[in-house]
């Protein structure tokens, strides 16, 4: 039954908004100690290599990166009316 | 667009949302509902049950009506071991089954649609796949909402677009959420045959129950008991708190953590979910379901410090946008009741020609007609100081564990274990630890004499006539 997050995320039926609606300043990330958004988010979109790194497709738009964010580095909004994620079974 | 002014924008079609708008339409009133989803539910996910009082009370016939999955009829809660569980003392209630308002689960995507149609049938617009980016302002006051697909000025704004309110923080009412004040929540839907699910839970067609599991989480590392940002926070293990509800034909599995204790501890949340998925009683119940689909949310909690910030020149908040939920975390019937409350001071505010934060302060009693003050007071209580049922649940499962090991292995002591009696146990367990000193002064003295008592007898167990496992 246990699934890995892969699987996981591979239920959902999302349409990306081509206008990025996550955008980071990644040189504040370079100062940052804890990187709270590589552990809070449900989608794993955020990870470090050497610099963070992130994707906006597959975004569960819950929010989290934005409220943890420390240094306010996290730009983030909703997709446009229509784009994003779309549950079925919410 | 053309410059007409409308009554109302409602932005956002969830609970909130559709209650104002089906109160407006009703009340005759020429409002306009924005969602950002194409559909009305699509974006939203329910993390428990449908409390239904408020929705009874807007639409009476909603059993008939609504789609719904399973009426519950107990909600189970349960302490989790390693390889443990301790199922504390629930009430299946049958009653509620010809109740004309109980809980019930429900999908949002199906349900919010449901609702949302309601109000379009009683004459509310609907935008949806539209999403609201800005207020428009006239002479310091709210006088519409800018979006990609044109501008629309309303005479009041209400803003029901959830956690992540564009409304509240572009009006200037709130900031955006802060870790402390927030909860995330992980969700998974099993796909399980409903003759399944009847028969491990011992249900008819239509019956559900819910099950609220704290406790232990295997692999991930300990959270100090007392962790969290202000005063009464559930710390420990037990802040990963897993809620497992039954559905038609399908089962839902939730894990929610505050977001400041999932940064502190480092375990994303989905491995909390595999770890319960792993647990031996969760993983009976879920045995053979098949995932259907993954989803994540954030939950307000804690009410708001001022309601003051529920209301601006033209605008109102609502629902999660307005943090109203109850000190549960639930946020349905709040949500629809807080929608239903601001329709009034709509309509209050259209009669009397006039749009300012002096005469939408109004929604103050409106909200106190719904108990949602009280609600709101409560919740931001439970915040700041969780009360004596809370930390037992919370914050005590190992002590409730131990004591029910020993209960159910007929109190027998094991090696290095303090030597309690049963009384013993419970007081330095749950009573100590909560009880004010004219409590505890008399019980403790009386915890002394019946261990002291006790132990004389040679330790022989206060349940020896039930038997033990540990008797041959």
């Amino acid at each position: 039954m246990e699934a890995h997050l892969d699987a996981k995320l591979a239920t959902l039926i999302s349409k990306p908004d081509p206008e990025p609606h996550i955008v980071v300043q990644t040189e504040l990330c370079l100062a940052c100690e804890g990187r709270p958004c590589t552990i809070v988010c449900p989608a794993e979109l955020y990870w470090w290599e050497g610099n963070l790194v992130h994707n906006c497709e597959g975004c569960l738009e819950c929010g989290s990166c934005r409220a943890v964010c420390p240094h306010g580095a996290i730009t983030w909004r909703y997709p446009r009316g229509g784009y994003g994620v779309r549950y079925r079974w919410g | 667009m053309a410059e007409h002014v409308h009554d109302c924008i409602v932005v956002g079609a969830g609970p909130a949302g559709a209650a104002a708008a089906l109160q407006l339409a009703r009340d005759g009133l020429d409002v306009v509902v924005f969602e950002r989803g194409k559909r009305p539910g699509e974006k939203n996910v329910m993390s428990g049950v449908l409390v239904t009082r408020k929705l009874h009370a807007l639409v009476p016939d909603f059993r008939q009506r609504a789609p719904l999955q399973r009426c519950i009829t107990e909600e189970i809660v349960c302490i989790l071991g390693e390889d443990e569980v301790l199922r504390l003392p629930a009430i299946r209630n049958y009653h509620r089954l010809s109740h004309p308002h109980p809980g019930f689960t429900v999908f949002r995507s199906e349900f919010d649609a449901w609702f949302a149609q309601e109000a379009v049938d009683a004459g509310a617009e609907l935008i949806p796949a539209t999403l609201v980016e800005d207020l428009m302002w006239e002479n310091g006051r709210v006088a519409g909402v800018h979006t990609r697909r044109g501008d629309l000025r309303a005479r009041v704004v209400v803003g029901a677009d959830g956690v992540n309110s564009t409304v509240a923080e572009k009006s200037g009412l709130r900031s955006p959420p802060q870790p402390a004040e927030v909860s995330l929540i992980v969700r998974q839907v099993l796909d399980l045959p409903a003759e399944q699910i009847e028969e491990r839970f011992a249900l008819q067609p239509g019956e559900g129950v819910i099950l609220q599991f704290g406790g232990l989480v295997s692999g991930a590392p300990p959270v100090p008991p007392n962790f969290g940002g202000a005063g009464g926070r559930p710390g420990g293990q037990s802040a990963y708190y897993t809620e497992l509800y039954t559905n038609r034909d399908s089962l839902s599995m939730t894990a929610e953590v505050p977001l400041d204790v999932l940064q502190a501890c480092g375990v994303p949340l989905y491995d909390v979910l595999s770890a319960r998925e792993r647990h031996p009683y969760i993983a009976r119940l879920i045995q053979g379901a098949k995932l259907r689909e993954y989803q994540a949310h954030l939950i307000p909690w804690g009410g708001v410090d001022d309601l003051s910030c529920l209301y601006g020149d033209g605008v109102l908040l609502a629902g999660d946008a307005g943090k109203f939920t109850t000190e549960d975390g639930v946020g349905s019937w709040p949500a629809m009741a807080s929608g239903a409350a601001a329709a009034l001071v709509v309509k209050y505010a259209c009669e009397k020609g006039d749009f300012s934060r002096t005469t939408l302060a109004v929604y103050r009693d409106f909200l106190d007609e719904e108990g949602l003050i009280e609600t709101q007071r409560e919740a931001r209580q439970a915040w700041q100081h969780e009360g004596w049922y809370g930390k037992i649940r919370r914050r005590y499962p190992d002590r409730l564990l131990r004591i029910a090991r020993r209960y159910s292995d007929g109190w027998v002591i094991g090696e290095g274990e303090h030597p309690y009696s049963l009384w013993g146990e419970l007081y330095h367990s749950l009573v100590k630890p909560v009880a004010p000193w004219y409590v505890r002064w008399p019980l403790g003295l009386a915890t002394w004499v019946d261990t002291l008592r006790w132990r004389r007898q040679g330790r022989s167990s206060d349940f020896s006539r039930f038997g033990s496992v540990m008797d041959d």
